[in-house]
C-alpha cells in the first residue's frame, strides 16, 4: 500500500469528539462496501469517520471467570458444579472458570457451559455444587447452595478465540450422514456448511489490525467489553486471525449470549461480537470496503477423518457465493446452510452504530498490536506410537494360487496366524488366517482364492495405535497388514504386538 | 394416520386393538403406549389403504374407544431462532428458507413432518415438533 493510503486523515481523539458533540457519522460494514464501491474509498474516507461490524456465532473457546466470595466456614474449591456443569477449578480457593463446551454430568450435551453461561446472564438461579480440599484454614469439603450472577463478586467473560475472520466451509463426501462441528453434513455432497460473517466480519475490515488489538474496545454479549490481545490459533498470514476478548458478563443481553447444542458433537455458546474501526486513514475506508464477493474460503471434506488442514479441500468459494444458497460442486447445485447469523451480526452492527452515534461507546487505540506473523501449527505427537515403531516388517505373505498345505506349513514354522496374500507387485489383495485354514481343512478345500478374506481391514504407517486397536476391537480381528499409499505390504501389525507394547509400558 | 387411542375402565381387559386388526387387515405400529389399572393410552401410526384405515378407527370407536387423529408439525420458535440457518440446507423439501433481511423462515405448506432432520440440528431447539389434531 502507498504511503498516501496510511496518510493519517483523523485521529481517535477527532472521532470521539465528534461522538461527544453527536455528529459523528457511523456506517456499518456492509453498508461501507456499497458505499466505496459507489463513491470510492477517498470521498468515503473524507466521509466516514467509523464503520461498525458485527459476528454472531457458536464460539466454542469461550467461558467466564467466576469469583463465589468466602462461605462460613471457607471452602476451597477442588471441583464445583453449576446446574451439574462442571467448571474448572485449579485457581484460588472460589474462583473458578465455566467453559462453554464443558457438558452437563447429568444432561450431557443438552446442557452445556454455553448454557450455565446463558442462564446467568438471565439471572436465573443456578444450583452450585462445591467438593472442597479440607485444610486447615479452609476446612469445608462439601457445600450445596444456590446463587444467581448478582451473588457472584465477579462474572467476567474471559474468550480465548472468538471472532475468527473467516471460516472453512464444509461438506461430505462419504456415503452417510455425518455430525460436526459444522452442523449436520448429508452424504455424498448433500449440503455445505459455512460460518462468519464476511463482509460484516471485524477482522475481514481491518486484516492489517491497524487499529483492531489489544485494549480496543468492542461490542461484547450486548455490552462494553475489549479486545485483549491474538485469540488462540490466531493465524493472520492465512487471514484466519482470531481475538481474544473480555467483558463484564454481569452487563451483558441474553439476546447476544445463547447456549447452544450441536447434535452429536457438544455444547458450545453463540456469542455477538462488534467491532469499530476507525477511519484513520483512506487505507481503512477501501479495506472496510470489501465485499463478500472478495472474500474466499475453502470446502473442505468433513468426510474424510483427518485433522482440519489434511482434510481435502473440494474448491475454493466466496461467501457471495456461500450466502447465494447453492454452491456447484463437481458440476452439482448444492444448497448451503450457513451455521452462524447474519441477521444477528448485522442486528450488532447497527447497535454499536447506534451507541456509538448517540455517544455511548466511545473508540480506544490498542496500547499494543496484535502479532502479525503467527502461524498455526499442529500438535507434536512426540509420545504417541505409531504402527511403524511397532510393526513387523519382514512381512511374510502368500499368493493367491498358493496351496492350503503349504500355507498350514509356513504358519505353523513361522508361528504366525495372519497372512496377507498379495499379487505379483506385492499389492495387498487378501488376508489368510490360521482359522480360515482350519476352516478349509473342515470343509476340504485346497487353494487360498476359496477362502482368503478380500475385503481387508488395513492400517497406514503413520496410524495411532490407538486406531488400531479401535480397527481391531471394531472389526473384531486380531492382526492388520500395513500398507502403502499404493497398497503394497510393507509390514504387519497385530493384537500380540499391542499387548507387547502397553504391556511392557504400563 | 397417527391417532391416539385412549381406552377406559371395563374396556381396557379387552383385546380391541387385536380385534381391530384382525378384522381390517390394518397394521398397527405402536409408537408409544401407556396402561394403568383402568386407563389405557396408546400412540399408533395405523399404516394400510385409505379403506382400511378408516374402517379400522371406526371399529376401535364401536368398541368403546376414543381416537383422536392429528399430525405433526414442524414450527419456529421465534423466541428461540437465532436466525443462524443451520437447518436450511437439511431439509429435503424445501420448507425452510433465509429470506433477503437474512430471517430464518420455515413454510409449513411444503413441510412434510416426518424427518425432523431441522428439529435435532437446530442448536437453540427453537425447531419444535407440534401436533395439531385433524
Amino acid at each position: 500500500m502507498s504511503n498516501d493510503k496510511k496518510k493519517p486523515i483523523r485521529t481517535i481523539e477527532e472521532i470521539n469528539e465528534k461522538i461527544k458533540k453527536g455528529d459523528v457519522v457511523v456506517v456499518t460494514a456492509d453498508e461501507m462496501t456499497k458505499i466505496v464501491k459507489e463513491e470510492g474509498a477517498e470521498k468515503a474516507a473524507k466521509e466516514i469517520d467509523v464503520v461498525t461490524t458485527g459476528t454472531f456465532g457458536m464460539m466454542c473457546s469461550s467461558g467466564a471467570f467466576l469469583n463465589f466470595g468466602h462461605s462460613d466456614p471457607p471452602v476451597k474449591i477442588k471441583r464445583v458444579w453449576l446446574n451439574d456443569v462442571e467448571a474448572t477449578a485449579g485457581l484460588a480457593a472460589v474462583d473458578a472458570y465455566i467453559g462453554a463446551t464443558r457438558p452437563s454430568r447429568t444432561l450431557g450435551i443438552e446442557y452445556g457451559g454455553g448454557h450455565v453461561i446463558e442462564d446467568l446472564v438471565k439471572g436465573k438461579e443456578i444450583e452450585v455444587e462445591i467438593e472442597g480440599y479440607g485444610t486447615d484454614c479452609y476446612p469445608v469439603k462439601k457445600l450445596e447452595t444456590i446463587i444467581t450472577i448478582h451473588d457472584l463478586n465477579q462474572a467476567i467473560m474471559v474468550n480465548p478465540r472468538n471472532a475468527y475472520q473467516k471460516y472453512a466451509a464444509a461438506t461430505n463426501s462419504s456415503d452417510r450422514t455425518i455430525y460436526t462441528y459444522m452442523g449436520t453434513l448429508l452424504p455424498n455432497y448433500g449440503n455445505v456448511t459455512f460460518s462468519g460473517a464476511g463482509e460484516l466480519s471485524p477482522l475481514m475490515n481491518d486484516p492489517d489490525y491497524e487499529t483492531i488489538g489489544l485494549g480496543t474496545r468492542i461490542f461484547l454479549g450486548g455490552a462494553q467489553g475489549y479486545v485483549i490481545g491474538e485469540g488462540t490459533q490466531h493465524n493472520p498470514k492465512t487471514q484466519f486471525g482470531t481475538l481474544m476478548v473480555k467483558g463484564n458478563l454481569k452487563e451483558m443481553d441474553p439476546r447476544y449470549v445463547r447456549g447452544a447444542t450441536v447434535y452429536r458433537y457438544g455444547s458450545s455458546l453463540f456469542i455477538g461480537v462488534g467491532i469499530p474501526i476507525p477511519i484513520l486513514n483512506v487505507g481503512l475506508a477501501e479495506k472496510t470496503g470489501i465485499s463478500d464477493e472478495e472474500i474466499f474460503v475453502p470446502i473442505v471434506d468433513y468426510g474424510v477423518p483427518r485433522r482440519a488442514d489434511l482434510r481435502p479441500v473440494v474448491r475454493k468459494v466466496s461467501y457471495a457465493e456461500l450466502k447465494s444458497g447453492k454452491v456447484e460442486i463437481n458440476g452439482m447445485s448444492v444448497r448451503t446452510s450457513p451455521v452462524s447469523s447474519f441477521k444477528m451480526a448485522k442486528e450488532i452492527a447497527e447497535t454499536l452504530k447506534k451507541w456509538i452515534e448517540q455517544g455511548e461507546f466511545f473508540l480506544t487505540l490498542p496500547v499494543e498490536r496484535v502479532p502479525l506473523d503467527r502461524e498455526f501449527r499442529p500438535m507434536p505427537l512426540r509420545k504417541t506410537l505409531r504402527v511403524k515403531d511397532v510393526m513387523v516388517r519382514d512381512v511374510i505373505t502368500a499368493k493367491e494360487s498358493d496351496s492350503i498345505e503349504n500355507v498350514a506349513k509356513i504358519m505353523i514354522e513361522k508361528e504366525i496366524n495372519h497372512l496377507p496374500v498379495v499379487d505379483e507387485n506385492n499389492k495387498l489383495v487378501g488376508i489368510v488366517t490360521s482359522w480360515d485354514i482350519s476352516k478349509a481343512v473342515a470343509q476340504g478345500l485346497d487353494t487360498l482364492d476359496k477362502i482368503m478374506t478380500r475385503e481387508v481391514i488395513t492400517a497406514t504407517e503413520d496410524e495411532p495405535l490407538e486406531e488400531v486397536a479401535k480397527k481391531l476391537s471394531k472389526f473384531n480381528i486380531s492382526g492388520l497388514p500395513v500398507v502403502d499409499k499404493e497398497k503394497k505390504v510393507i509390514g504387519i501389525i497385530t493384537s500380540s504386538d499391542l499387548s507387547r507394547v502397553w504391556g511392557s509400558k504400563k | 394416520m397417527k391417532v391416539r387411542i385412549l381406552v377406559e375402565k371395563d374396556k381396557v381387559s379387552e383385546p380391541i386393538i387385536s380385534k381391530t386388526i384382525y378384522k381390517t387387515g390394518a397394521q398397527f405400529y405402536i409408537i408409544e403406549a401407556k396402561v394403568e389399572k383402568d386407563k389405557k393410552e396408546l400412540t399408533v401410526e395405523i399404516i394400510g389403504d385409505k379403506e382400511q384405515v378408516d374402517e379400522a378407527i371406526e371399529n376401535l370407536e364401536k368398541s368403546g374407544a376414543k381416537v383422536k387423529k392429528f399430525i405433526e408439525r414442524v414450527t419456529i420458535d421465534r423466541d428461540l431462532c437465532v436466525d443462524c440457518g443451520a437447518c436450511v440446507s437439511l431439509c429435503p423439501w424445501y420448507a425452510i428458507e433465509i429470506k433477503d433481511n437474512w430471517e430464518v423462515v420455515h413454510l409449513p405448506e411444503k413441510c412434510i413432518p416426518g424427518c425432523e432432520l431441522c428439529v435435532t440440528a437446530c442448536p437453540v431447539k427453537a425447531l419444535v415438533k407440534r401436533e395439531f389434531e385433524v
